[in-house]
């Protein structure tokens, strides 16, 4: 397998684990009626959905699709809401954040669905701006976690934790990748990271 | 107490079940009354049907045209409609509804040989009358005075005196489903400003049935402290549930997890119904749910964390404590 094939590895992980977590979050919510659940859930969902474009850009090459606008603002939107859903506990907080998250998901999705004729990111600036705030959340998600942990060590803490730092780690990298010559191996490494945090997020979700 | 006459249909638990049933249908009820005669009426009719009482009496004071206090009959309902009046209204009973009031105790059980003399005890042990129950209640709100009285018609600071005769050993869950029902219907009673809030210096008085009647209703459950303000009771059916996130729902602990699931179907329905702005009377006229069932949920989702109770000011109520109670 070449390093070629790791950006759609990757796609292909990203989707398959961020699609299970939105499932598993639609069979939960209606047992455990937590907005913050269901955040989860639609960021979750909205990853899986950026993946997807991500991956049909890849594939498809008759038509010219420039989903890194999804790909960075719908993930950059889902990461955020997961963090800010993280930091306060009151249901008015939660639902007034449910119905912002809506929203910017939907805007975001109108987005990815003009992929075909929005024009290219600009310039490698914007590109690294949109790409680094991916990793700045990843890690602010970490830390909320890390806190969590000191406070009351768990397994679920801990795998979540895991899986965030990861997943900022390879944002990191990636985002490097805009300022280095071998960009291909930093991408790579990145992508790798990515998986890792992924994976660790899969067996947090999966335990019970 | 002697133990010779048979133990009451309304033992534990049904006398906690008879308690939600009837405090049930007093929230359905209440919102037909208008005088707070209505209601002490019907909780007459309501125990002597579901807890078996031989006879009821309820005595508050009343204003005597020379403006002194004296403590009057005001409903008084014997299960036998041929109970001959020398037993249900006399000196003796006065008496000792005079000395409850005095004890003010929320309610003591007596066999009836230790409250009346001898040839009024055979007559009462006749119609099945063997213990009674009796106690006190007080409350900040004001008493309407009684219809077709003389004398003044102002209102009076509530008090009731209540005397219950039964003819089996009450279990103390009876006396306790007495005192909460009472409690209970004395708060409601207050909401539906069937009793009235004392005027407060230098402000309007709220009207009968305002939000603002909520404030301090008698027959608590609840205290909420506020700052500068005298920590006030506030009946458990005026409280009002909001939901709220478990904090470590998803930080320390798996949402996908057994344990955070609402298992229980009749919480997982309150929770839905919940809207922060109903209280739990309101939540049991709009979910159709018994009350029991309401409360029930409500200790489920207390313990889970996923909800807390705030008085109608907004302020929070050790939810908690109110359930371990």
């Amino acid at each position: 397998m070449g390093f070629s094939w790791m950006p759609i590895m990757l796609a292909m992980i990203l989707i398959a684990i961020t699609l299970f977590v939105t499932l598993r979050v639609a069979v939960a919510y209606p047992q455990v009626r937590s907005t913050r659940l269901l955040m989860l859930g639609i960021s979750m969902g909205m990853i899986a959905l950026t993946g997807l474009a991500d991956l049909l850009s890849m594939l498809v090459t008759s038509v010219t699709l420039h989903t890194d606008w999804f790909l960075y603002l719908g993930q950059a939107c889902a990461y955020l809401f997961i963090l800010l859903s993280l930091v306060n506990n009151s249901d008015q907080y939660l639902n007034a954040l449910l119905r912002l998250q809506i929203i910017c998901s939907l805007m975001a999705l109108c987005i990815g669905l003009l992929s075909p004729i929005l024009p290219d990111l600009p310039n490698v600036g914007l590109r690294a701006t949109l790409s680094g705030s991916r990793a700045l959340l990843c890690l602010g998600i970490f830390y909320l976690y890390t806190t969590a942990l000191l406070k009351k060590p768990t397994r679920f803490a801990f795998l979540m934790g895991t899986a965030f730092l990861f997943l900022g780690l390879g944002y990191l990298m990636i985002f490097q990748k805009y300022f280095f010559v071998n960009s291909l191996l930093v991408d790579n490494i990145g992508d790798g990271l990515r998986i890792i945090g992924l994976l660790a997020m899969l067996v947090a979700v999966l335990g019970s | 107490m002697s133990s010779q006459y048979p133990q009451g249909r309304a033992s534990s638990p049904d006398a906690r079940r008879q308690q939600f049933v009837v405090m049930n249908l007093l929230l359905r009820a209440v919102a037909a009354m208008y005088t707070i005669d209505e209601l002490f009426q019907w909780l007459c009719y309501a125990f002597i049907e579901h807890f078996q009482i031989e006879l009821i009496e309820f005595w508050t004071p009343l204003l005597t045209p020379a403006r002194t206090s004296v403590l009057h009959l005001r409903t008084m309902l014997p299960r036998d409609p041929n109970l001959p009046e020398q037993i249900t209204y006399n000196e003796q009973m006065l008496l000792i509804a005079q000395r409850f009031a005095f004890e003010q105790r929320p309610i003591q059980t007596f066999a009836i040989e230790m409250l009346f003399p001898p040839q009024q005890v055979s007559l009462l042990h006749q119609h099945a009358c063997h213990y009674c129950l009796g106690g006190f209640m007080s409350s900040p709100v004001l008493l309407p005075a009684p219809p077709a009285t003389p004398g003044p018609q102002e209102p009076l600071p509530f008090a009731l005196t209540y005397l219950f005769l039964v003819g089996y050993q009450p279990p103390p869950e009876l006396q306790q489903a007495i005192t909460m029902l009472l409690r209970q219907a004395i708060g409601l009673a207050t909401q539906r400003g069937l009793l009235l809030h004392p005027p407060v210096p230098g402000s309007a008085v709220p009207g009968p049935g305002s939000r603002a009647a909520l404030a301090g209703p008698p027959g608590a459950t609840a205290r909420t402290p506020g700052p500068g303000r005298q920590s006030q009771p506030v009946p458990l059916t005026a409280l009002i549930p909001r939901r709220k996130e478990d904090a470590e729902l998803l930080t320390s602990e798996n949402p996908f997890a057994r344990s955070a699931a609402i298992a229980d179907k009749r919480a997982r329905r309150l929770h839905g119904a919940i809207d922060g702005l109903q209280s739990i009377a309101e939540l049991v006229q709009s979910t159709g749910m018994e009350l029991a069932d309401v409360l029930a949920a409500l200790q489920i989702l207390v313990k889970m964390r996923r909800v807390e109770l705030v008085d109608p000011d907004g302020r929070l109520v050790s939810a908690e404590r109110l359930f371990e109670s």
